[in-house]
């Protein structure tokens, strides 16, 4: 029982973290209807700016947080100007930006790469390793932070997209750019910004993922944005709840899975299954829209 | 002075490549869709000709036919879910599956785990050496998938992958069944992959799960977009340049999946059809001018 409980606690705590990538994921769904496979690239650039301010220039985690997130947010600002915004404007192929998103990601992986070496690297500090007992589970400091953090965030956003005018712009683009656009709505602005808070997003969670597991490295990005497009499809495409939802659920179940049944599979691969499952048997996922999915 | 050896080698390299655009150019080209699996099936046809060739000694020709029907049906199994839905899921889904295909492959005893599956034999035929003997089967190989993409692309089975790329409701409602198209061009794009990946097999002697990671399938990808999309002479094209350049400029070897990702961006804002494809400006140029 209690063996249970604690692995349910380890499922709501890798749940907190893939829904803090999808939720950038979804937001650009949201008001450009295009798979931002750049994402888990950001979400590295944002590990390793981390990196370079903790190791050699600031030695604080708190705040070099902050600045990582706000570079991974300038950088996604920066690629929706360069990569998205002009190959949607000129409309060729549905799934150009698509594509051209894939190849951002790995200019920016093969960047790294080149730039850092192809190894993975380490943290000289990480989070104090003190362990809080409550019972019937404990969790370590990193654990506790990133969790509390995570869905301190998940609320702000919920806020911000419930009562704010930029909130209200943003959903009002997901459901009709061109009628939003007649109701005086800066598009292209609004866009910036979605871009800008669902970057911030990845990048802290790069940095919360490199410093928890005290290793980061170029092609650290794949693996979560996968299973962040996995999230985004079981909680439904482009709906915000969904994608927080989908992410601690594919968390527990996994790990659930992984300890409780003997296949020669990682977490990874059991994610996989579901998202087979979830793509047979309810391919709009539990919150999406009947008639957005089918072809 | 470039050795006969060396030349030879990079032109069963080439042929490998050129089945795997012409695989990948089914699937994005004819049909429109996406796919980052490419490396996944290839993968799996070099770990099926090392099956068949060091364990249960197959005959060369018998193995490649059945590895190209395994991987056709497997394809089309697999590739079902996501084909009846629209075009973004099939993206997803195919970087999912490459990535747990190649999991699996490091994972799974019989693909021989992390060390792979080594020692398999390049075949040969006339009593040549076997690098020349190779290099003759690989592209007899060559042009009979060439020749089958070209009756496929000519006949009805083509044309209604193009009418879905064009305008899926359109052709829907002239009475194409586009699950059944789509399903089927994704099968057949992976079988090439697959029979690609056999060859690159028996070529390089070794299939081990690292070499087939999604940079593989970016690759595959990369090479139709700039080579030209929905044409046999642009996948020739892509295969061209993406083998002989990094080999004559070697300095850029290192940069090699930095180029390729600018180029899907650049080809993607300016000539999404490639350079050499059905309805890029660049060969329509190019044709006003030589008439």
């Amino acid at each position: 029982m209690i063996a249970l409980i604690q692995q349910l606690i380890n499922g709501i705590f890798i749940g907190a973290l893939f829904s803090l990538i999808a939720l950038g994921l979804t937001m650009v769904y949201g008001v450009l209807r295009v798979l931002h496979f750049a994402h888990g690239a950001i979400y590295m650039m944002g590990a390793y700016f981390g990196y370079l301010l903790i190791n050699f220039y600031i030695n604080n985690i708190w705040i070099s947080l902050i600045l990582a997130g706000l570079f991974a947010g300038f950088l996604g600002i920066a690629l929706s100007f360069l990569v998205y915004n002009p190959i949607i404007k000129v409309k060729t192929h549905p799934l150009a930006p698509l594509i051209a998103g894939l190849g951002a990601y790995f200019v920016l992986s093969e960047s790294a790469r080149i730039i850092w070496g192809p190894y993975t690297r380490s943290f000289y500090i990480g989070f104090p390793t003190i362990s809080f007992n409550f019972g019937l589970f404990s969790l370590n400091f990193g654990q506790l932070s990133i969790l509390i953090i995570t869905i301190i965030i998940i609320i702000i956003l919920h806020i911000f997209l419930k009562y704010t005018k930029l909130g209200l712009s943003i959903r009002a683009i997901s459901q009709d750019r061109e009628i939003s656009s007649v109701f005086g709505i800066n598009v292209n602005n609004v866009i910036y910004m979605t871009f800008f808070i669902g970057s911030f997003f990845a990048g802290l969670a790069g940095l919360f993922i490199g410093i928890y597991y005290n290793s980061i490295s170029p092609s650290m990005g794949l693996s979560p944005l996968s299973i962040a497009f996995a999230v985004i499809i079981i909680g439904g495409m482009g709906s915000i709840i969904g994608s927080i939802l989908g992410g601690f659920l594919l968390g527990i179940i996994s790990t659930l899975l992984y300890v409780y049944f003997n296949l020669p599979l990682s977490t990874y691969g059991y994610i996989f299954l579901i998202l087979i499952l979830f793509l047979i048997f309810r391919p709009r996922g539990i919150f999406g829209k009947e008639e957005e999915v089918r072809a | 002075m470039i050795s006969v050896g060396y030349l030879s080698s990079l032109l069963i390299e080439l042929g490998i490549f050129f089945i795997l655009a012409l695989g990948t150019n089914i699937i994005v080209g004819l049909a429109g869709q996406v796919t980052i699996a490419q490396a996944a099936f290839f993968g799996l046809g070099a770990f099926f000709s090392g099956i068949f060739s060091t364990q249960l000694h197959i005959n060369f020709v018998i193995s490649i036919i059945v590895i190209f029907i395994i991987i056709f049906i497997l394809g089309g199994l697999l590739g079902m879910p996501s084909l009846r839905l629209s075009g973004d899921y099939l993206a997803i889904f195919t970087l999912g599956l490459g990535l747990f295909l190649q999991d699996l492959f490091s994972h799974l005893s019989i693909f021989g785990g992390t060390y792979g599956i080594v020692n398999i034999p390049m075949p040969t035929i006339f009593s040549l050496n076997p690098l020349y003997g190779y290099l003759i089967i690989v592209w007899i190989i060559v042009i009979i998938l060439a020749i089958f993409f070209y009756i496929i692309n000519k006949s009805w089975i083509g044309l209604s992958l193009k009418a879905i790329r064009e305008n899926e409701m359109a052709a829907k409602s002239m009475g194409i069944n586009h699950v059944k198209s789509k399903i089927f061009a994704f099968s057949l794009g992976s079988a090439y992959a697959g029979l690609a990946g056999a060859l690159f097999g028996h070529f390089v002697g070794i299939a081990i799960y690292s070499s087939f990671g999604v940079d593989l399938s970016v690759q595959a990808l990369a090479m139709v977009i700039v080579g030209g999309l929905g044409t046999i002479f642009g996948s020739f094209v892509g295969a061209i340049l993406f083998i002989f350049l990094p080999e004559s400029l070697r300095f850029i070897s290192d940069y090699r999946i930095l180029i390729y990702g600018l180029l899907i961006i650049l080809f993607m804002r300016f000539e999404p059809f490639g350079l050499f494809g059905e309805r890029s400006r660049i060969y329509e140029k190019l044709k006003e001018f030589f008439r």
